[in-house]
């Protein structure tokens, strides 16, 4: 068991710079999952510590050693690939003992080792036969078996689950979940997929374009992104992102958006005012504004109905927004309304930087108790009762 | 409804039978050509070879006598004959396991950079492969001209002396072994090389985390795909060595004192120098025999071995 440490990480193809100056630390027994869209570099991070390929420059530490220059065999890390990488002329006995018998391990241990984690991992049935007679689910088993029978520092999983159907990726999930916490085994996971990098992770590292956009817990992430694009990565749908811009008259201000804005009644810092920002709201945040409050005027476009959840698609002066409620709401295309958020849960971008700024709340000075990750969180997330809807009527915009 | 069918059906009946009969017709015309050609030009000729052997023939090749075992006992008596046969045997031994292992040895180095750099190094490897061997002999002739030739020269330069590789049957045969190396071990590589192709790279990629020597690499997994390549590759090496000729007739037409006679060219002296026809045909016989057995075996082996990805 490790700790796993990248200083200032860069790797070039050619001209082509794939990953850009990446510092992480995963701590000693950590579970970290690196998740980004395709040609993010999480992939490439992998791969460099596991030594299949240089980097250019900075520094990789699994413990204290410092291992750039270590051939794989010798940074003592297992691999998991996507395409699980069994060797296809060994049984599964011989697939999960290989790593043992390469390394001149006695025999009798072999048999004694391969038995012990074929058991843990219900593969027992299964040691005579060839990989190819396996299904995904237990060619993946035998991936994970080989991985853990050499006990190493670190384990590096490459999409290991992307191969595998819906259901059996959920059972997957839990069981890579309870056998790194049994083994206690550091272990860095790569995905795409953001269900698999918020169930899975202790914390989260969220890449794209080479850089590391974010680093830290589900929560974290999911409720105070670093930027734009992990506001808008993480989340399904995705949180609504659209122009803004603070309106100032020294003694409220109002934060305007196309088709609408929200006021603030208190003075907001001069260096907020004035400034074009990205305004974010999670889709799930989203309310029906009371009568003559303040929001946003949209109509409705599309409705998705999930069986628990309902999608609408609003257009608002040209924007684009996505609401999620749950339950059936009875709402049809061609519908307007008008709709807010809570404060604390508008979130202010940089429209340079793309930099998460705050909260409306925290620069309008309004208390905290509506911060988002509460106890009552749930509570406030439960979108609007019946009750409202049943006010529809009233609160349709004329024309 | 069935009424109507049975009626369809009757009416049917002869003009389905014509159509069966015309089908039935053109399928054997269609299969017809292929089949004259197999049965003139090898069912046949193979016959005639087997039934000869068994006889007594004039010069012109037409049977006499019956003649028995006869000429499996020319053939046997003859100390030239064993002389061919124990160079044929040294000469396939040498070349197939040397032209194997360094098949092999290529496609290894030439796997680890299969980029497009390497396209010189794949035309210069490959320019023998696609010569035709009369040519390359011929080639080989000029290099191994004593004193004046480029391996002479060489030898000199490095102070090593010259040697008139062809005038002894030590050397020659060698020159002979060399030269089949140089011809066919790219060829091989080739087929080595889409043998380790199929390898995924992940594989590659784990072997290189899980073994810290390498050989468990080798000898567990590289090898064990590779073996039915392997066996194909060296079946058709033995296949070629046992039929050259064309080096022979071309370099030093089976000297010096029979140095270099090998068992095709004896058997095309046999036939057409000394018009032996039923020996000829005897030892035709023996070496279609083995050389079928041969790779009749090798190929129940491959099938048995035939290794499946998925």
């Amino acid at each position: 068991m490790s700790s796993v440490r990248l200083q200032g990480v860069t790797k070039h193809y050619g001209t082509q710079q794939v990953l850009a100056d990446v510092r992480l630390d995963v701590q000693d027994g950590e579970f970290m999952v690196l998740v980004g869209p395709s040609g993010s570099g999480k992939s490439t991070i992998l791969r460099c510590i596991a030594g299949l390929e240089d980097v250019t420059q900075g520094d990789i530490f699994i413990g204290s050693t410092r291992v750039n220059d270590l051939p794989p065999h010798k940074r003592d890390v297992a691999m998991v690939f996507q395409s699980y990488a069994l060797y296809p002329n060994l049984s599964v006995f011989e697939n999960i003992a290989f790593p043992l018998r390469a390394a001149r391990v006695p025999k009798q241990d072999v048999a004694r080792r391969v038995r012990e984690v074929a058991a843990r991992l219900g593969l027992e049935p299964l040691l005579a036969r060839k990989p190819r007679a396996l299904s995904g689910g237990q060619r993946q088993r035998v991936a994970i078996a080989r991985a853990i029978i050499r006990n190493p520092q670190v384990f590096l999983m490459d999409e290991p689950l992307s191969n595998l159907d819906a259901k059996l990726r959920g059972q997957m999930r839990a069981e890579i979940l309870r056998l790194q916490r049994q083994l206690g085994v550091t272990t860095v996971f790569v995905t795409h997929d953001q269900v698999e990098a918020m169930t899975m992770g202790d914390r989260i590292t969220v890449m794209d374009d080479g850089r590391i956009q974010q680093v830290g817990t589900p929560h974290e992430v999911y409720h105070r992104p670093a930027n734009t694009f992990v506001a808008g990565f993480l989340g399904a749908p995705a949180m609504n992102l659209i122009p803004g811009r603070m309106e100032a008259d020294g003694r409220s201000a109002r934060l305007a958006v196309s088709g609408g804005g929200f006021s603030v009644p208190h003075p907001v810092p001069d260096d907020l005012a004035g400034r074009p920002l990205i305004v974010g709201i999670r889709p799930e945040d989203i309310r029906i504004a009371t009568e003559n409050g303040d929001g946003v005027d949209g109509t409705v476009d599309l409705v998705e109905y999930l069986g628990s959840e309902t999608v609408i698609t609003l257009s608002a002066a040209g924007e684009e927004w996505r609401v999620k409620w749950s339950g059936h709401p009875r709402v049809s295309p061609g519908d307007r309304f008008r709709f807010t958020a809570a404060h604390a849960r508008i979130y202010l971008f940089d429209a340079a930087s793309t930099a998460l700024l705050g909260t409306l709340a925290e620069w309008a000075g309004e208390t905290a108790d509506q911060e988002p990750s509460r106890d009552g969180d749930f509570q406030q997330a439960v979108p609007f009762g019946n009750s409202v809807w049943d006010k529809r009527a009233s609160i349709r915009i004329h024309g | 409804m069935s009424t109507t069918a049975t009626t369809l059906t009757a009416a049917a009946a002869p003009l389905r039978a014509r159509r069966s009969l015309l089908a039935w017709c053109l399928r054997y015309a269609l299969v017809l050509p292929p089949a004259a050609v197999v049965v003139i030009f090898v069912a046949w000729p193979l016959w005639v070879t087997l039934y000869h052997s068994f006889f007594q023939l004039d010069a012109r090749g037409h049977a006499v006598a019956f003649a028995g075992s006869k000429n499996y006992q020319a053939l046997f008596a003859s100390p030239l004959f064993h002389q061919v046969l124990w160079n044929t045997a040294v000469y396939s031994v040498l070349a197939v396991v040397l032209c194997v292992s360094i098949a092999f040895g290529l496609s290894l180095l030439l796997y680890g950079r299969v980029a497009a750099s390497s396209r010189a190094l794949l035309v210069a490897l490959f320019s023998p492969t696609v010569m035709p061997m009369i040519a390359a002999a011929n080639i080989w002739l000029y290099f191994l001209i004593p004193q004046f030739g480029m391996v002479d020269q060489l030898l000199r330069w490095a102070g090593l002396g010259h040697e008139n590789w062809l005038g002894h049957p030590g050397t020659a045969l060698l020159v002979m072994v060399m030269l089949f190396v140089w011809k066919y071990a790219p060829y091989f590589a080739l087929f080595l090389l889409a043998g380790l192709q199929a390898i995924p790279p992940d594989v590659w990629e784990a072997l290189r985390t899980e073994d810290p020597y390498g050989w468990a690499s080798f000898r567990r997994v590289i090898l064990p795909i590779l073996r039915p390549m392997l066996a194909f590759v060296t079946t058709m090496a033995v296949l070629y060595a046992v039929e050259t000729v064309d080096p022979v007739f071309a370099m030093t037409q089976g000297g010096p004192n029979n140095g270099t006679n090998l068992v095709m060219f004896y058997l095309y002296n046999l036939g057409f120098n000394y018009y032996s026809w039923g020996p000829a045909a005897a030892l035709s016989v023996l070496l279609m025999i083995g050389l079928s057995t041969l790779s009749g075996l090798s190929l129940i082996v491959l099938e048995r071995r035939a290794f499946h990805w998925q």
